[in-house]
């Protein structure tokens, strides 16, 4: 059917992607900005629920334009060659601060592309799902949502680092109020913990990058904040000492690790997810911590290939520990939501090790789990918010066998389950199975080239990740979908005359909801070759540049860069 | 139709999952009809098997085909070197499967279509069925090891699905669980393995791994060591999935599904999965004998260790299902002894006989209204004559009586086992036999007991079993009915007692075929091969690749005593079935009381089986507690430790933020100086550090 449906895709004629002063993106950031304003100042007092509609019209209007470019995409074929580095299209440039070289640089390519994908399709689901879950100040919510979406669409479009840097940061503000007004019992301290954590992280990652800079300004004359100019800096061998490199390498990664998180700086992460609002939640699983990982791929990887190269088993063992430790700590949770969280510690364990395996395989496994992670968790999500909605109650030992009561959802619950405990032929699989693979292979000597420092040490106990990701979310199935049915007592018999309070299946809204997410898990299950196949070439680049040689200990003069240092 | 068939080989695959989409989808409105789509679907995949079958036997010269190698479709997954196309695989091995799996499964739906009849999930039990074969067709179709893992999963998925099929009771759910993680366990090695493969051969695909290895005999003296890694790997996956020590233990559990289930998918054909993978994978497993030492060990010892249990077990399915794990054994032995054929062989009589007691069984709890203890009843012939030949025969088949065919493909095992050179080959053939003694005891045991002596019917026999599906809610006027049908009961205890409980056509009608199957599908192996050739047909079919199975092998290895021995072979199995069957007739049949004062004689070792060897235990106490307790002692520390060290570790950068908080009044601009300014202090405190 797919293959019915390019040809007409194809016929969507495009303008040449890479026109200077192309205005798409600059439109995408700011048409939910100003939907903001829109739904504060629109929104009818007599009837605020209305915020909640005029937002997801708006939601759309960004999805729209997303679809467009990436059937744009779809029919490029995109040629072999170093596009991670320069293959950028629907770029924006605007000299904002000259005296310091920074540029408003904006553009995307196929992985910023499915990102923005990904970033705009759950948006409007989570505004859809928030309906009758917001009960006070809607039009306060819907703004911030659609603020944190402008936020969160900036944040893969930018190529200047410190746009970059300004976009990942501002996403903190709307969630810290999402999270903090709208939350539950303990939203205060959750909020303030999701604030303390993430900011103090990325403020070593701040001071580092702006030094990246520094240095680039001292070896090139030029003040840069250019992606493309400190990954040219930073690949140049010699370049940065591996004394400095391994301090920014920690720096840049502070930031970026609170975020996704890596264990052990995930504390913040449970808290937040059972304080937030679902659709805090669902934003928070499927987009905020893809940010980390995506500033991982972006920045720290192609910046800091030598050191990147060094540290890799480092970070690759925390990422097994936290696969290890995210899914044992999942099985014990009471909390659905908490089970959750802690399967996202788990999950992106995997997604930062096929990153780190700096193979073809695992690195492209890593851009899809980012993707895919984002449609089951945040599905997950979806469905714990829909029964807290029903019950009240998150609480596990209060509620079993609803499959009796809402088969609807008992259905959606399961094959999101089977998505996150990577089934084949869903998405899960896809990305799990490469992420592993990946890092199985990583150690080769393809062609002459190392490719990666990883290996089957790190890809055999990251697989019985696998086994525990069945342990814990097929013990919350049975426990709270199969089983004898069991509701909390308040909510069977609420009142004298035996009567029982009716818990309605899948609402029509609610079918909305879930539905496109399922059909996308389903095709990214299936059908994931085209997504894959654009992806191909940036992915290849990426690797190609961080596994050149020479490695970060032979033949690197650390001359020139105590010479910076001494100035 | 066999060109057809050539040209559309995914609609095998395609119309079960067509079908299960359909009902799954549109259940709700089909309600009784559920099955109707279902059965079409299968009635098709099965003509389109048969036609392949034929085909492929007839050869393309002769107006058949040739096997179909790679049959593309599309590319599922590309990454790097990665490939991975959707293409299918057509030869002797796969048609022999889909012709067992697609017609098994035909005739288990139609039986399902009476069985499940009136069952508040009936639509839901058919899509899940439909789905059930897509995975399984898929799984012996795909020409790569990803399609393999695909279906593999798939599977496991569906029997997940099924076994927890009766979801309110929480020993379902359990069962299901327990069974899909204790294949994931499995699926790990296998995963493992595929790894490997691509490691090494920068490929998954079949033709090109099994070419590489059968012609580059550099590439494989270069990468021993790790060669020798990848059957062990795989190996696990085939133990997960077909039930082999150590990771046997779902299968007796997932009896909890409906007895359909049961025979289809955990006994006839899912679990027969790991014999098609190693059968499969065989060039890799030859690379190193040791492995295939490791899996004659392995399933010599599985087919000992689920005979003893079966001898103590009362439940009717649960001996069927350690009777089913020590079949397995068998198979598993075969192709450890280089008998691959004789595996296969003994997978695709096995299919007939082991589904024909489980829908026997299916019948008699059906009638029984559930009731499953062979202790509880007696003297069924009399209320069930149909049922009891049909059982009697697939006890035959299933004892290796001579004649039947569980005799024909069993015995080439243990003459194979036997065969085999040196001590090892001996005692693996003693332990085969032993077995086989133990198998024809604990048959007619059952036979014995729940079909001869005096007739005793449990209290709910020709009763409706109480739905598990009934709520809470609905209980007040549920239980009014309840009592009126059990004071009814007594009244018609009489009349049922006489009453014939055989059930209607759709349920014993498909046994008749299986029936006919499992007296006539052993002599596929007697008869129909080319002058000259060992065996028979179907020997002869899967010779291209399997090549001749157990006869070529010794031939190789220059043992030309070896036909004698077989036919030697036939007459002592004769006697040791005969044997187990009398010793069965003397402790069952004529003189009950006996068997009570021995096993009082025994009561250790009898509780020891009966408990079977504690290795549940075992696991619960090695591996399920402590990682629990793991798990509980990682959330607190997780809550007071590492959330404390991480604080302790933020602890400067946030009193940089507090110092910095004054210039934060929520103006952008002002958060953005104090940020930068912020940082810029740091980046002059590092670089003072640095000089």
């Amino acid at each position: 059917m797919l293959h019915t449906l390019m040809p007409i895709l194809a016929q969507v004629d495009a303008a040449p992607l890479a026109t200077p002063g192309n205005w798409t993106i600059p439109l995408l950031v700011l048409i939910p900005v100003i939907g903001a304003l829109l739904t504060l100042v629109l929104t009818p007092k007599d009837n605020p629920k209305q915020a909640c509609i005029l937002a997801l019209i708006i939601s759309l209007a960004p999805l729209a334009i997303v679809i467009m470019m990436a059937a744009q995409f779809s029919r490029i074929a995109v040629a072999e060659g170093d596009v991670a580095v320069s293959g950028w299209h629907y770029q924006f440039a605007y000299n904002w601060i000259p005296a310091f070289g920074i540029k408003f640089l904006m553009g995307v390519d196929a992985i910023s592309l499915w990102l923005l994908v990904l970033t705009a399709v759950l948006t409007p689901i989570s505004i859809l799902a928030s309906y009758n879950y917001i009960k006070e100040r809607q039009p306060e919510f819907y703004a911030w949502m659609l603020i944190l979406h402008a936020a969160m669409l900036g944040v893969f479009c930018a190529r200047d680092i410190l746009v970059f840097y300004l976009f990942f940061e501002f996403t903190l503000i709307p969630m810290f109020f999402i999270i903090g007004i709208w939350g539950g019992a303990e939203r205060r301290k959750a909020a303030g913990k999701f604030f303390l954590f993430t900011f103090a992280g990325s403020v070593f990652t701040l001071v580092s990058l702006l030094y990246i800079s520094y240095l680039n300004f001292k070896a090139n004359g030029v003040m840069s904040f250019a992606m493309d100019d400190l990954y040219r800096f930073g690949q140049t061998p010699g370049a940065i000492s591996p004394h400095v490199q391994t301090l920014l390498f920690f720096g840049l990664l502070a930031g970026f690790a609170v975020k996704v998180p890596l264990f052990p700086v995930h504390t913040w992460l449970p808290l937040a997810h059972t304080e937030a609002p679902t659709a805090g939640s669902v934003i928070l699983a499927g987009v905020l911590l893809k940010l980390g990982t995506y500033g991982l791929l972006r920045f720290l990887v192609p910046v800091l290939p030598y050191a990147t190269q060094t540290y890799a088993p480092v970070i690759a063992t925390i990422c097994v520990i936290g696969i290890i430790y995210g899914a044992l700590v999942s099985w014990v949770q009471g909390d659905m939501k908490k089970l959750i969280a802690y399967s996202s510690v788990s999950h992106l364990g995997f997604c930062v090790l096929g990153l780190f395996a700096m193979t073809p395989e695992g690195v492209m496994g890593s851009v899809l789990y980012m993707i895919n992670h984002g449609l089951s968790t945040g599905a997950l999500f979806l469905i714990v918010g829909m029964i807290y909605e029903r019950y009240h109650t998150r609480d596990m030992d209060q509620l079993s066998g609803l499959v009796r009561r809402t088969p609807a959802l008992a259905f959606f619950a399961v094959f999101f389950v089977l998505s996150s405990i990577a089934l084949p032929g869903l998405n899960g699989f896809v990305s799990e199975f490469l992420v592993l693979l990946g890092t199985f292979v990583s150690g080769r000597t393809v062609d002459g080239v190392r490719m990666g420092t990883l290996g089957p040490a790190y890809a055999i106990p990251a697989a019985t990740g696998v086994i525990l990701g069945a342990v814990y979310l097929l013990y919350w199935t049975g426990r709270v979908v199969f089983g004898p049915l069991k509701e909390p007592v308040h909510e069977t018999a609420d009142d004298d005359h035996g009567h029982h309070h009716h818990v309605p299946d899948l609402s029509g809204r609610e079918w909305a909801v879930l539905l496109p997410v399922a059909v996308l898990v389903l095709i990214m299950g299936v059908y994931p070759i085209k997504v894959m196949n654009s992806l191909r070439a940036p992915i290849d680049g990426l690797v190609k540049s961080v596994n050149q040689p020479p490695m970060l200990d032979t033949g690197m003069k650390t001359a020139d860069a105590s010479v910076t240092l001494k100035e | 139709m066999i060109q057809f068939a050539a040209q559309y080989p995914w609609l095998i695959p395609g119309l079960p999952l067509l079908a299960a989409l359909v009902i799954g989808s549109l259940g709700k409105w089909l309600k009784g009809w559920a099955h109707v789509p279902a059965i079409l679907a299968m009635l098709g995949s099965f003509a389109l098997s048969i036609a392949l079958l034929i085909g492929l036997n007839k050869g393309p010269d002769a107006g058949g085909i040739a096997p179909i190698i790679d049959f593309n479709l599309f590319e599922w997954i590309s990454a790097g070197n990665f490939h991975v196309p959707v293409a299918l695989t057509i030869d002797p091995l796969t048609a022999i499967y889909l012709s067992f799996i697609t017609g098994i499964s035909l005739l288990i739906f139609i039986y399902a279509s009476g069985y499940m009849k009136g069952d508040y999930g009936y639509w839901r039990f058919f899509a899940y069925l439909a789905l059930f074969v897509f995975f399984m067709t898929m799984l012996v179709m795909g020409s790569n090891f990803i399609l393999l893992y695909l279906g593999w999963e798939g599977v496991g998925l569906s029997s997940y699905l099924l076994i927890g099929y009766y979801y309110p009771r929480p020993s379902a759910v359990a069962a299901a669980k327990k069974a899909f993680i204790t294949n994931r366990v499995g699926d790990f090695g296998l995963a493992i393995g595929v790894f490997l493969i691509y490691t090494l051969f920068g490929n998954i695909t079949y033709s090109v791994v099994f070419h590489r290895v059968a012609v580059d005999h550099e590439f494989i003296t270069v990468h021993q060591a790790l060669l020798n890694w990848i059957p062990f790997c795989l190996m696990l996956g085939a133990f997960g999935k077909s039930a082999q020590f150590p990771l046997h233990v779902w299968l007796p559990d997932a009896m909890e599904g409906p007895t359909p289930v049961s025979a289809l998918i955990h006994a006839a054909t899912m679990v027969t999965a790991g014999i098609y993978l190693i059968a499969r994978t065989l060039p890799l497993f030859q690379l190193n004998p040791v492995s295939l030492e490791v899996v004659a060990i392995i399933g010599g010892f599985t087919a000992f260790l689920a005979a003893t249990i079966a001898l103590c077990q009362y439940d009717l399915k649960r001996i069927w299902a350690y009777s089913t794990l020590s079949q397995l054994g068998y198979m598993f032995l075969a192709l450890g002894v280089a008998a691959s054929t004789s595996a296969v062989f003994h997978v695709f009589t096995h299919a007939f006989f082991k589904a024909l007691l489980f829908l026997t069984a299916g019948s008699v709890m059906h009638a029984m209204g559930g009731e499953l203890d062979i202790r509880k009843m007696s003297g069924v012939a009399k209320v069930m004559p149909k049922t009891c030949v049909l059982m009697l025969i697939g006890c035959l088949a299933l004892a290796g009586f001579p004649g039947f065919a569980g005799f024909f493909s069993k015995d080439e095992i243990i003459a194979a086992a036997f065969n085999k050179p040196g001590i090892a080959g001996l005692l693996l053939g003693v332990l085969a036999l032993l077995v086989a003694l133990m198998t024809a005891y604990y048959t007619f045991r059952l036979f014995f007991r729940v079909f001869t002596g005096p007739l005793v019917l449990p209290a709910t026999a020709g009763h409706h079993e109480p739905s598990p599906f009934a709520l809470a809610e609905d209980h007040g006027h549920d239980e009014h009915a309840h009592d009126e049908h059990a004071d009814g009961a007594h009244g018609e205890h009489g009349a049922a007692e006489h009453k014939n409980l055989d059930g209607p056509i759709s349920m014993w009608g498909p046994l008749v075929i299986l029936a006919l199957g499992a007296i006539g599908a052993g002599y596929l192996g007697l008869f129909g091969a080319p002058e000259g050739a060992h065996g028979g047909w179907f020997h002869h079919f899967l010779s291209p690749v399997l090549g001749g199975g157990a006869e070529n092998h010794a031939e190789a290895a220059g043992e030309t005593a070896e036909r004698v021995s077989h036919t030697v072979m036939m007459g002592i199995s004769s006697v040791v079935a005969l044997i187990g069957i009398g010793i069965a007739w003397y402790f069952h049949k004529k003189n009950r009381h006996a068997a009570d004062i021995v096993a009082a004689n025994f009561r250790p070792l009898v509780t020891f089986l009966y408990n079977k060897w504690y290795i549940d235990e075992f696991y619960e106490a090695l591996f399920l507690r402590p990682l629990w307790v793991l798990g509980h002692l990682l959330n607190i520390i997780d809550r007071y430790v590492v959330d404390g060290l991480v604080f302790l570790v933020g602890f400067i950068p946030q009193m940089a933020g507090y110092l910095l908080k004054p210039t934060q009044r929520g103006i952008l601009q002002r958060y953005a100086v104090g940020m930068i300014a912020g940082a810029a202090a740091i980046v002059l405190g590092v670089l003072y550090l640095l000089k």
